[in-house]
């Protein structure tokens, strides 16, 4: 049971894509493709003497695409009173004057086609709209974009087609949809929305909620990477897919949402809850996310702050680096909202197969990797690109005096890579007193503890850090020598292996006698199977994906310290996983006989 | 003719966007008068959901307004009710 209620995420790597959880459920299906409306059209000068036959022509346009509107309006049955809302909001803008006039008034002094005039206005709306500092009437720029689409198809003639029906329940996936493309494709047949575009306030993510259909939004590239008749695994609670799913893979799925559906109610309980033992130990379950429009579902189901700020996204999602602003922007808006607890963000986890083109010599690093998990990566290629550390510690430190900020070194592997890389903190410190900039003086620099070789050296590596964070993904692979994307050698990537259950003991064991904090950030964490022996392990701290937070937090409020303990002393004089596993098993059916009596792994 | 001119103080948490806007457009067109805004962002024309959304109207955010015709008065209650509600209707 607790396999589905929590393992959506042992996929197969090269398969799992992510995007942003628009709406929670899961689903299994065929996906329908619709490829993006090819852009472009013709501008031309108008003859002398036509305008107002062209002001006439653009009139009859909008006049058209908002009796579209209208009649979807009516067609409408339901309450779902959201996407009705978006629909009528849309009916009055067809009609605004800042559409209208104004691009009446460009075809008259201009004198250019109904097309360009109405491009020309959209840019103009645009260029008001950029200057908005509120996310969310910035993004209504959307249903500007969406409205004008509609009167330039009216102009052009080339309407956008959605087939009238499927045949079978399918999963939808484009660029992003609007209110208006939903009614039309009759939604009775969609299982699911998967998008390109679009965060939690994206118009598919608002329909798709108000539907009660799961939805994964801006996935990268997704039009590409999928075509119509591929089967699908849309994960509306974590924001994944999973692209050509294996059978046991998309049973896993379906049982994990009938688990979650049947526990989500009694574990909105905990959210408010604290997180601790029976008798009184506290441990902080803090989030693990990848974008700032997570920030919402941290919040949202308790965590005690941010134990793992991947900050790779600012670098990928667009085709250009992101300023110092940029960044400092994104950092001081999380640590503020967060504040007083602590946001951890960890410097650029890039190099080795996570490269982009616009990154500094990409090209040339790309080219020498022939072993990427072992190559110029992370904190590596940090040291070697130092403009691009130095902007992001910049901001970082910007950032620091807004909140509790924790700067999070990964990949350290060595004490003089760890001096190297202070020495570079200090420098950017220095700059920044020159400058009279402010930054918190004080704030925590902590490393990923992922090498093996820093958890052998973790006595030493203490000494010179405020807290550690103990990466499992990286560091069970390391340890035991798997590549987890190797379907031949997956099924050996093992958490409870004896040998990285001791890894982790000896890395807290090291970290408490220097008396700094330790956390740990895997899967691992918010697994429920293996969440209590890391409980029992004494960390100060577990840091997971937020949906799982409930469910951690609930087994934690009905242990107690001392079984805990006891169950991992137990485990770490283990030989083998296979002890372990059983020993863990038993325990559980033990202690939680409600949850795991009839738990079938190991 | 009359004419009003008050300063509102935006309470709504979202602050204005698509719904309340369309709200004040509606109370504007129902009512036999005009209104003007004004704000940091700059002016518009209670008629252009558009003009007042790129007001960015945000919560804490102040707004001056000014009505003008027959029924000026109500059309200044109303909307300033509207604004100043610590929660959407």
């Amino acid at each position: 049971m607790d396999t589905a209620l929590d393992k959506p995420l042992e996929l197969g790597e090269p398969e799992t894509l992510h995007g942003i959880s628009g709406s929670p459920g899961i689903v299994v299906g065929k996906v329908v493709v619709f490829s993006p409306l090819a852009e472009g059209f013709i501008r031309y000068r108008l003859e002398e003497g036509a305008a107002s036959k062209e002001e006439q022509r653009f009139l009859a346009a909008v006049a058209q695409a908002e009796q579209s509107l209208i009649s979807l309006r009516q067609q409408f049955e339901g309450d779902l009173a959201d996407t009705v809302a978006i629909v009528d909001s849309h009916i009055r803008m067809v009609r605004d004057r800042m559409i209208v006039e104004q691009s009446l008034n460009l075809i008259r002094q201009k004198q250019i086609n109904a097309e360009w005039a109405l491009d020309l206005s959209l840019r103009l709306i645009k260029k008001k709209f950029d200057h908005i500092a509120d996310d969310y009437i910035r993004s209504r720029f959307a249903d500007v974009e969406y409205v004008a689409q509609l009167v330039a198809e009216q102009l052009t003639g080339q309407g956008r087609s959605f087939p009238a029906g499927f045949a079978e329940p399918v999963i939808v996936v484009g660029e992003d949809f609007s209110p208006e493309d939903t009614i039309r494709m009759h939604t009775d047949k969609v299982l699911g929305f998967l998008t390109e575009k679009g965060g939690a306030t994206s118009h598919t993510a608002i329909v798709a909620r108000s539907l009660g259909l799961p939805a994964v939004v801006g996935v990268a590239d997704i039009t590409q990477l999928c075509r119509t008749g591929d089967t699908v695994i849309l994960d509306g609670y974590n924001g994944r897919v999973c692209l050509h799913p294996t059978m046991d893979q998309q049973q896993l799925h379906l049982e994990y949402d009938r688990q979650h559906r049947a526990f989500s109610d009694e574990m909105s309980w905990y959210i408010h809850l604290a997180s601790e033992t029976v008798d009184g130990l506290r441990m902080r379950l803090s989030a693990n996310i990848e974008i700032p429009d997570e920030l919402e579902s941290v919040i949202y189901y308790g965590a005690n702050g941010i134990g793992l700020f991947r900050s790779e996204f600012g670098y990928f999602q667009r085709r250009q680096l992101p300023s110092e602003e940029d960044l400092f922007t994104v950092y001081r808006d999380m640590v503020a909202a967060l504040s007083p607890q602590p946001v951890t963000i960890r410097t650029l986890d890039v190099g080795g197969d996570k490269l982009a083109a616009h990154l500094p010599n990409s090209g040339l690093h790309f080219a020498r990797e022939r072993n990427p998990a072992l190559g110029l990566r992370s904190i590596r290629f940090s040291l070697r690109e130092q403009d691009l550390f130095i902007t992001q510690l910049r901001a970082l430190l910007r950032a620091s005096g807004h909140g509790r900020l924790r700067i999070l070194l990964p990949l350290i592997s060595s004490l003089n890579e760890l001096r190297q890389t202070r020495a570079v903190i200090d420098k950017v410190m220095e700059q920044l007193t020159q400058e009279g900039i402010p930054f918190n003086a004080e704030t925590e620099i902590g490393i990923m503890i992922e090498v093996p070789s820093a958890v052998v050296m973790a006595d030493t590596l203490a000494a010179e850090v405020d807290f550690f964070s103990i990466g499992t993904n990286d560091l069970i692979q390391y340890a035991l020598a798997i590549d987890r994307g190797n379907e031949y050698v997956a099924s050996m990537y093992d958490p409870l292996h004896p040998a990285v259950l001791r890894m982790i003991s000896q890395t807290i064991e090291a970290g408490h006698r220097q008396g700094i904090e330790v956390s740990l950030c895997g899967e691992m964490a918010g697994d429920v199977f293996t969440a209590p022996v890391l409980l029992g392990l004494g960390l100060d701290e577990l840091s997971m994906r937020p949906s799982a937070i409930p469910h951690v937090k609930r087994l934690l409020r009905h242990s107690t310290f001392g079984r805990l303990t006891a169950l991992a002393k137990q485990l770490l004089g283990c030989g083998d996983s296979s002890e372990t596993k059983a020993l863990l098993k038993q325990y559980l059916a033990d202690n939680y006989p409600d949850q795991f009596a009839d738990n079938e792994r190991a | 003719m009359s004419k009003i001119i008050w300063e509102s103080l935006i309470a709504l948490p979202r602050g204005v966007h698509c719904r309340v806007a369309a709200k004040m457009i509606e109370i504007v067109a129902t009512h036999d008068a005009e209104v003007q805004l004004a704000a940091e962002g700059g002016t518009a024309d209670c008629s252009s959901m558009l003009e007042i959304l790129s007001l960015a109207l945000t919560q804490g955010s102040s707004v001056r307004c000014t009505a003008t015709g027959p029924n000026a008065p109500q059309v200044a209650q109303a909307i300033d009710q509207l604004l100043s509600a610590k929660e959407e209707l």
